[in-house]
């Protein structure tokens, strides 16, 4: 009995700490997401509620059946959503305060693109990699491959 | 026939209150281990893309091989009508169970993504012999679990026949299941073979008897309940068969591999030049797992007191699970560190270790979480028999011997350790 | 103990005997179609919704390679070196090292012959990483291009243990600064991609290129499918093979003098 009360008595305390150290700093500030130039290839209210799901189509198309969409890539996104420090620098979209974490802390949801996804473009132009349209060449491809530009038909291929 | 009675133990003892400590420590451990290695990739272990599966696959293969076969002292209660073995299938369904969650524990957070596990349910390829197991598993415990209710509560007690049946067939499947995913994998010499599925449902056999009878023994030394010699005796003549059909499909496996030319090398690397390996098979594998329990199974024969058989009993099944996990190591590990057969018969060289005999060498993170396994198991089974009345009060020869069995058998002797 | 032997116990039967079996097996009945049930529905969803994608019975399109092993150099592993620099792999070696792509060499030892080639990812038609892969993440695009959907990997290495070519890696290290066009993370299993972004846009992959540009011209792309395309007129001018013919997955890759 006695041990019952004294346990019950440590939890309320606990949880009663817990809620202070919770609310002490008052509520979080509503983050300052950085602008990118230009517009985006749907409207901002669209894409805050629904860029995970776009994303996620997107992605079983692209990846699994070949099919483009030029305009929803995510390589795209991060390539016009990057920013650049002084030294024209590319920042990581999911550094602090940056484009993806700056809204992602605030909300509280981790996302896991970046696991496997790079966070800064590279080399890449607005058009991104894989459209019909090829957009200027990544510097390490074209450092390997000297008349890739040309962006020939298949059958250059042969000897 | 009395009626057997079960109660939960009393769970008060130093013993009971050490072995939880520790099986709480060891998941703890092995949970920590696991975190580590997702922190920091796998490379802070010992497996590689040489050595793809390590030791946590062998101690989770091990589990859910026993798994299967710890519920058979239930089936040949509910399926085969063997009065005797009812008041073991309690604790049989309760062990498959623990069993196959410690299996479980090991083969998911070894995964490299363990929080993407839900991708396996939403995206089943019902190719993969692995998205069937998924199913064969989760139903496996929910099947176990109905049929344990079914047996622990009076009112559904006719249901248990039905239920028995089913989990058993399941188990035959599961098994089979198992022991396909690598009997599938034609790339590799040593797998590549129908032997295994079979073979995997008789080391189901010895290695959940072996794993029962030990738990059996153990709790009953531990809570001073009555063993008799009679009962005993049966899962001794049960071992016996158990162990020597294994040795049967063994020596079966190698047999056909070394017939056939295109697998000579994998053969000679088991079983002659493989250094740990062969060491491993012959010593353990077939000396300390299947010769050792023969010899002392079939050395004690009747008129012998419950204390002796209990002892000799213990010695065997533990020389059998020692057997199964060596067996299992040269399979999953000999099986990986035998070079992948590119050209065969050519010699093969290059940057990435192709045509060269690949070592293992486990290091802390994945070995304690292979352990962490088996100690959620036993954790299970420890507060399983305090919490529910898993336990039979004694199986005394009184109790378990039928009435017209009596007059032709030995005096009863029992175990009642102090 | 009562000996050796499996002789019965006296004990009455516990059941009754006809009926019981009946229902017995009417219960496992319902269990087993209980249990195939999801999967023959999704298999069949799976068939109709291929017959309704595909269509054709043949696809226009199916990307391989022709690997000539009596042009290509033993000391020369340009395409090796292409693959690691463009697609972002460290080089760091070691029995976790990933390799897309890497230089065999294989010695005849009754002749002493000697050839030097590169293996990757085959692109096999029936691929024993695509069908052991429990989600799926393992899977091959209708232009015949095997990839790992790392969206769904879980990290289970089943297809590096069924893979004939060893040509699966499981990337066992954080991974920073990743090339845009070639995502890979920790946890999961990754190969040679044939460098589909650079085919889809009508490129050459790296290491073919490489290879061209090394003057060697071991290595000819294209598509397998195109009677007309240069890798069908040459596979048909010069005989070839396959590695590990015998398992029967169809890859894509084609070598010559091996």
């Amino acid at each position: 009995m006695h041990r019952r009360a004294v346990f019950w008595a440590v939890l309320a305390v606990l949880l009663s700490l817990g809620a202070v150290w919770a609310s002490h700093r008052g509520p979080v500030p509503v983050p300052v997401v950085a602008q990118a130039a230009g517009h985006c290839v749907l409207p901002v209210a669209v894409m805050r509620r629904e860029h995970m799901m776009l994303l996620r189509r997107v992605r079983e198309a692209v990846v699994r059946r070949d099919v483009h969409d030029g305009r929803l890539r995510l390589t795209r996104c991060i390539s016009c959503h990057a920013q650049r420090n002084a030294a024209g620098v590319a920042l990581a979209v999911n550094a602090r305060g940056q484009f993806c974490a700056s809204c992602h802390a605030y909300v509280g949801v981790r996302p896991d693109c970046f696991a496997c996804h790079a966070a800064r473009p590279e080399g890449v132009g607005p058009g991104g990699f894989g459209g019909t349209v090829p957009g200027p060449l990544p510097v390490a491809a074209a450092a390997v491959m000297p008349h890739a530009q040309t962006a020939a038909g298949l059958s250059e291929g042969g000897p | 026939m009395a009626k057997a009675t079960y109660r939960e133990i009393a769970g008060c003892g130093i013993t009971y209150r050490i072995l939880l400590v520790a099986c709480a420590i060891l998941i703890l451990a092995g949970l920590g281990a696991a975190l580590y290695m997702r922190a920091q990739g796998h490379h802070v272990s010992g497996m590689n893309n040489q050595i793809v599966w390590g030791m946590p696959h062998v101690v989770a293969v091990f589990l859910i091989v026993a798994a299967s076969g710890a519920l058979n002292v239930a089936s040949i209660a509910s399926v085969f009508g063997r009065a005797l073995y009812k008041p073991l299938a309690r604790l049989s369904g309760l062990l498959a169970l623990a069993l196959l969650v410690g299996g479980l524990w090991d083969l998911v957070l070894d995964l490299g993504r363990p929080g993407h596990l839900l991708a396996a349910v939403l995206y089943p390829n019902f190719r993969s012999i692995f998205a069937w197991n998924i199913y064969l598993y989760t139903g496996f415990l929910v099947i176990v679990g109905f049929y344990l209710w079914f047996m622990m509560e009076r009112r559904l007690n006719r249901y248990t026949p039905p239920a028995g049946f089913v989990a058993f067939l399941w188990r035959l499947v599961l098994t089979t299941g198992t022991g396909s995913i690598f009997g599938f994998l034609a790339a590799r010499s040593a797998y590549d073979s129908a032997v295994l599925a079979p073979l995997f449902i008789v080391m189901s056999f010895a290695l959940g008897l072996a794993v029962f009878t030990l738990v059996l023994i153990g709790a009953f030394r531990g809570t001073a309940r009555p063993l008799g010699a009679h009962i005993l005796g049966r899962l001794q003549t049960l071992l016996v068969i158990f162990v020597a059909s294994v040795l049967y499909f063994v020596a079966v496996y190698h047999l056909t591999n070394l017939y056939r030319a295109g697998d000579r090398g994998i053969e000679s690397f088991v079983l002659v030049r493989g250094g740990i390996f062969t060491g491993l098979f012959w010593g353990v594998q077939v000396v300390v797992g299947g010769v050792v329990p023969l010899v002392l199974l079939l050395g004690r024969r009747a008129h012998t007191s419950a204390h002796k058989v209990a002892r000799t009993l213990t010695m065997a099944a533990a020389a059998v699970v020692a057997g199964g996990l060596a067996q299992l190591y040269v399979l999953i590990i000999g099986g990986q560190s035998y070079p992948l057969q590119m050209f065969p018969g050519m010699i093969v060289t290059s940057r990435f270790y192709d045509g060269v005999v690949h070592h293992y060498d486990p290091r802390w993170p994945e070995t304690v979480l292979a352990l962490s396994g088996p100690a959620v198991a036993a954790l299970i089974v420890l507060i399983a028999v305090r919490l529910l009345p898993f336990l039979p009060t004694s199986l005394a020869d009184e109790v378990t011997r039928s009435p017209g069995e009596g007059a032709s058998s030995p005096p009863a002797s029992t175990v009642a350790p102090a | 103990m009562s000996g050796i032997g499996l002789e019965p116990d006296s004990d009455q039967p516990s059941e009754p005997a006809d009926a019981t079996r009946r229902k017995l097996l009417a219960l496992a009945g319902t269990a087993v179609a209980l249990t195939l049930a999801p999967g023959v529905t999704v298999w069949a969803r799976d068939l109709v919704a291929r017959r309704d994608r595909e269509g054709a019975p043949r696809a226009k399109v199916r990307y391989g390679l022709l690997i000539d092993a009596r042009r290509c150099h033993t000391d020369c592993s340009a395409c090796v070196r292409a693959c690691e620099q463009y697609n972002g792999l460290r080089r760091r070696p070691g029995p976790d090292n990933a390799q897309w792509i890497r230089k065999v060499t294989v010695t005849d030892p009754q002749t002493g012959v000697t050839r030097s080639f590169p293996v990757m990812c085959q692109h096999c038609e029936h691929g024993a990483c695509v069908d052991v892969c429990p989600t799926g993440a393992s899977f091959r695009r209708p232009d015949g291009i095997v990839l790992v959907d790392k969206h769904r990997c879980i990290g289970c290495r089943y297809c590096l243990m069924a893979c004939p070519y060893k040509a699966r890696s499981f990337v066992a290290r954080n991974v920073r600064d990743q090339k845009p066009w070639a995502p890979r993370g920790k946890g999961t299993a990754e190969g040679c991609t044939l460098c589909v972004e650079r085919v889809v846009a009508g490129k050459l992959p790296a290491c073919v290129a490489a290879c061209q540009r090394a003057g060697h011209g071991a290595m000819v792309f294209g598509n397998l499918h195109d009677p007309q395309g240069a890798l069908a007129k040459r596979l048909a001018a010069v005989t070839t093979e396959t590695i590990r013919a015998d398992l029967g997955m169809g890859p894509s890759v084609h070598y010559r003098g091996i």
